[in-house]
């Protein structure tokens, strides 16, 4: 089990460093000075010399690369190219948290509609509930989260007027408070998320009630509640953890245009923000941190694999 | 020779839905089972055995894939008239199977000591303690080297044939009056084979049990059995005694299976009878005898009319036309 | 049923003969599952219902798109203006009618660019193990980073226009269509007819696209429809989020943003565009599925 662990652990490295390697880039993409492109077009010559300066825009490039590493295992994102030039880190830790918790009611909701429904269609497979669930899924597909953020907006804050339209109140704020702001995004970004899992659940509890194991049981006697409790349920851990995993990082992916619609001040608020005053420096910062949980998240993902069936740390 | 009889099928028939209409797998079969006893069931692949083993067992779903006809009685009651949720209390306990494949049956996420603990405990409400006792048991009825080591291991950790072995404990542990091992050998090596039939022959004389052995080897069935029925395309096409199966065969399918055995004392030179063709897909069952297509004796009454299974003796029972004059 | 069906076959020219007609029967009876699978070919009518709008808009709009009437702003569905007017005015109906054209025509650039530079780096990983490693790290790399995170970055970069949001998505999408390619090609080069065209001394080249390409089009084409549907949505969320196509285009995702300024007194600018994105991509999900259904035989 150690060693499995390990090998995982090591094999995240290389894709890691791809990953950094990726984000680094992305800024040099632009075409020309990125000085320029970020002061815009009549900066006056000292003021981009002086943010060449100060971004190490002289530097070669691997160099340009490896300092920005550098700080980053330093734990500095760098300044904002914005005018307030706030530290980058300082900001992302500000934004950090309505972002987590967004991630985490939004998979919360995706577990509670993909598990019960996917298994559901998947027993009574070939029948009016599995095509309802199916159509389901193919709806949650086709609808665009913020669609469907729009859809929910206008029926429970404009006509039913049960929750503000936009805004976000910390826990401290008071928990009905809080949740009352948070309960709408999170349905929203979970939705989409959903409907894919639904059809994963769906298929691998399938594949599972066809195996040859759940015949054996079934002709030892098995309950049928027992059967899909113990033996299939078990088997289907592996894909309860994917649906976790998997929706934790959608609900990160997605929250950016979430946030920003329900005015939540999350990271991807702040992306969208900085969008407009073409700060790079939050974005790339938000981008590879993002990546990064990403990744981390896989490997566990990845190492819970290996706890749950023991197939998998022995391959 | 006192027989008792555990099991009586009657006149069975499984019909499966599928997108290419209903397909009928076994028509009309009809067979007894006696306590201490093992029939082989054979034929080619398709015959129908496992549909037949399967169907005693009403392991198909009835709601959406399977039809079953006719009667199975198992002390005098019909099973099919058993209301499904109480099958569970026949699988494990009155009947129980062993699959052919014991790597995709085992579950891969359980230890093999708690899937023989299973039948256990919920047959005979065993407490864990109690439950772990008749594993170990079972482990070494089997003939599994230190039980108390392999009881906690995983259907990975273990050899094909101790897998095997494994299958055999679970359908065992209940002590069942009847045990079905379908194709119990077809995955396994030559020797481990011989091994497990062993273990089989051994278990149903020290449990006094009835074994319904499905296969197609009929070397293991002159070894094993006590009677045999033989299968074509859903079909019984004679049932006699092991002996006259082998001394006296009536039905060209089986003088066919029996001259396709290689032997010891054969001409070497001789090349191996075969019989002509494959069998034919379910929805292209002939018209007249299901075998005339492949039969080198058919004649046209062969081929339009459908022979029924008569008896030619007390102890063995044939399906075609050729007896009949 | 005919006797002769059942006669035994005894050469390899016979039972060549019947495994022939079996994989005939086998796609007769797949195509025959296409058609009678209804979703499927409704989302196929779907999808050419849009087309056909993107290409005729000009004759179908009722408006310019571009008109601004300050005098009828925000004005609910009528006669005059089928889906209501917008906030300066715009009619809301031809800004739909050529917002298709942007959709579309997003979708299909991107989907086919991306079936493309797909086929192509899956080909090639598929023959040479450093090639393979590579690629393949570069393609993991650029999946780590959410979607919609990495086009916004790339907008942010490039700069607001129709042309840069079809390169931000391209790249976007090429690293899920080549994974996809290159499985498949690693699959095909392993078929016995593929070791055959290489003993008798094909040239890798040859190899590579007359024998393998054309059986990993499938899949790729697969993929390329649900390539095209979230190509839909991400130009939709980046117009919305305004890293999109450059303001004042008419653009679904950028009349959702504006529609949602006003979302209290105009549900019909949400409405109408919401309506078509979804409808459109639900037709393209629906006809991909099917696609796959019949195309690929791993699926089934």
């Amino acid at each position: 089990m150690k060693k499995y662990i390990v090998n995982r652990i090591l094999s995240v490295i290389p894709v890691l460093i791809i990953v950094s390697i990726v984000v680094f880039s992305l800024l040099h993409l632009t075409p020309g000075d990125p000085a320029i492109a970020i002061l815009g077009e009549d900066a006056t010559q000292e003021a981009i010399d002086e943010l060449r300066e100060r971004m190490g825009l002289n530097d070669p490039i691997p160099v340009q690369y490896l300092n920005w590493l550098n700080d980053i295992f330093h734990g500095d994102f760098g300044t904002s190219t914005a005018s307030s030039g706030e530290a980058v880190t300082s900001m992302i830790a500000s934004h950090f948290i309505p972002t987590l918790q967004l991630a985490i009611y939004s998979t919360i909701v995706t577990v509670l509609l993909a598990v019960p429904l996917g298994m559901l269609a998947a027993r009574k497979r070939g029948t009016v509930v599995d095509h309802g669930v199916t159509v389901l899924a193919l709806c949650g597909i086709s609808l665009p989260s913020f669609l469907f953020g729009l859809g929910m907006m206008m029926l429970f804050a404009v006509k039913l007027r049960w929750v503000p339209v936009s805004g976000y109140k910390a826990m401290s704020a008071g928990l009905g408070a809080h949740f009352r702001t948070m309960i709408i995004p999170a349905v929203s970004l979970g939705f989409m998320h959903s409907a894919f899992m639904m059809r994963m659940t769906r298929a691998s509890m399938l594949e599972v009630l066809n195996s040859d194991y759940i015949k054996m049981a079934k002709s030892k006697g098995v309950k049928e509640l027992w059967l899909v409790a113990k033996h299939a349920l078990r088997n289907s851990l592996v894909t309860l953890v994917t649906v976790i995993g998997q929706g934790f990082i959608g609900a990160l992916s997605g929250a950016t245009i979430v946030e920003s619609m329900f005015g939540i001040p999350g990271m991807g608020s702040l992306v969208v923000n900085s969008i407009g005053r073409r700060d790079f420096q939050v974005i790339q910062a938000v981008v590879l941190l993002i990546a990064v949980i990403n990744v981390v998240m896989n490997l566990v993902i990845d190492i819970l694999y290996g706890i749950v069936d023991p197939r998998i740390r022995l391959s | 020779m006192s027989k008792e009889e555990i099991l009586e099928v009657k006149n069975l028939s499984t019909t499966f839905r599928t997108e290419r209409g209903d397909l009928k797998a076994i028509d009309g079969v009809s067979f007894e089972v006696y306590k201490g006893e093992i029939l082989g069931v054979v034929g080619e692949s398709g015959c129908g055995k496992s549909v037949t083993s399967q169907s005693i067992l009403r392991l198909y779903d009835e709601k959406y894939t399977a039809k079953y006809d006719g009667e199975i009685l198992l002390d005098g009651k019909n099973i099919f008239d058993i209301p499904l949720k109480k099958m569970q209390e026949i699988r494990g306990a009155k009947i129980s199977m062993v699959f052919q494949d014991a790597l995709s049956s085992l579950n891969p996420v359980l230890k093999i000591g708690d899937q023989i603990m299973e039948p256990l405990r919920i047959h005979q409400k065993l407490g864990k303690k109690e439950a772990r006792e008749r594993t170990l048991e079972m482990l070494r009825l089997v003939g599994i080297p230190a039980p108390d080591k392999r009881i906690d291991q995983y259907p990975h950790e273990l050899s094909g044939g101790m897998r095997q072995r494994v299958m055999i404990a679970i359908a065992l542990a209940c002590r069942p009056q009847l045990l079905i091992a379908d194709e119990p050998t077809t995955a396994l090596d030559v020797t481990i084979q011989a091994q497990i039939m062993d273990l089989i022959v051994d278990l149903n004389k020290k449990l006094d049990m009835g074994v319904i052995l499905i296969t197609h080897d009929l070397a293991v069935v002159a070894e094993t059995c006590s009677r045999v029925v033989v299968m074509y395309l859903g079909q019984i096409v004679e049932e006699a005694d092991v002996n006259d199966i082998f001394d006296n065969p009536k039905h060209p399918y089986t003088l066919g299976l029996i001259k396709s055995i290689p032997r010891l004392d054969g001409d070497p030179n001789e090349r191996l009878y075969m019989i002509k063709g494959t069998v034919p897909l379910l929805n292209q069952i002939p018209n007249g005898c299901r075998f005339a297509p492949r039969c080198p004796y058919a004649t046209d009454k062969c081929r339009t009319n459908m022979p029924e299974l008569k008896a030619v003796s007390p102890t063995q029972k044939v399906r075609c036309w050729m007896v009949e004059e | 049923m005919t006797n002769d069906m059942n006669i035994p076959f005894e050469s390899k020219e016979e039972l060549e003969e019947i495994r022939k007609t079996l994989v005939k029967e086998q796609r007769e009876l797949k195509r025959k599952k296409f058609l009678k699978n209804k979703m499927s070919v409704a989302g196929l009518c779907i999808v050419i219902i849009m087309i056909i709008i993107a290409i005729f808009a000009p004759s179908i709009a009722t408006h310019d798109p571009y008109e601004t009437n300050v005098m009828e702003s925000l004005l609910p569905p009528s006669a005059q203006h089928w889906f209501g007017t917008d906030k300066i005015g715009r009619d809301v109906f031809s800004r739909v009618i050529y917002g298709a054209r942007i959709s579309l025509f997003v979708g299909v650039s991107v989907g086919g660019i991306s079936a493309v530079l797909g086929l192509i780096i899956g080909l090639y990983a598929s023959t040479n193990k450093v090639l393979d490693n590579i690629l393949m790290r570069c393609c993991d790399g650029l999946r780590s980073i959410p979607n919609l995170l990495l086009a916004i970055t790339l907008m942010t970069v490039l700069g607001a226009a129709l042309k840069n949001v079809i390169i931000s998505l391209a790249i976007v999408s090429t690293p899920g269509v080549a994974r996809m390619a290159r499985s498949s090609a690693l699959v095909v080069r392993e078929q016995t007819y593929v070791e055959a065209m290489r003993c008798l001394g094909a040239k890798k080249s040859r190899i590579l696209w007359k024998h393998i390409a054309p059986n990993i089009l499938a899949p790729v084409i697969v993929q390329m429809t649900f390539a095209f549907a979230s190509a839909i949505i991400a130009e939709a969320s980046l117009s919305f989020l305004g890293a999109g196509v450059p303001s004042g285009t008419p653009s679904w995702g950028s009349m959702l943003s504006e529609g949602k300024a006003v979302i209290y007194s105009a549900w019909w600018m949400i409405a109408f565009p919401g309506a078509f994105t979804a409808l459109t991509v639900l037709g393209l999900n629906l006809f991909g599925d099917g696609l796959r259904d019949l195309l690929d035989p791993l699926t089934n």
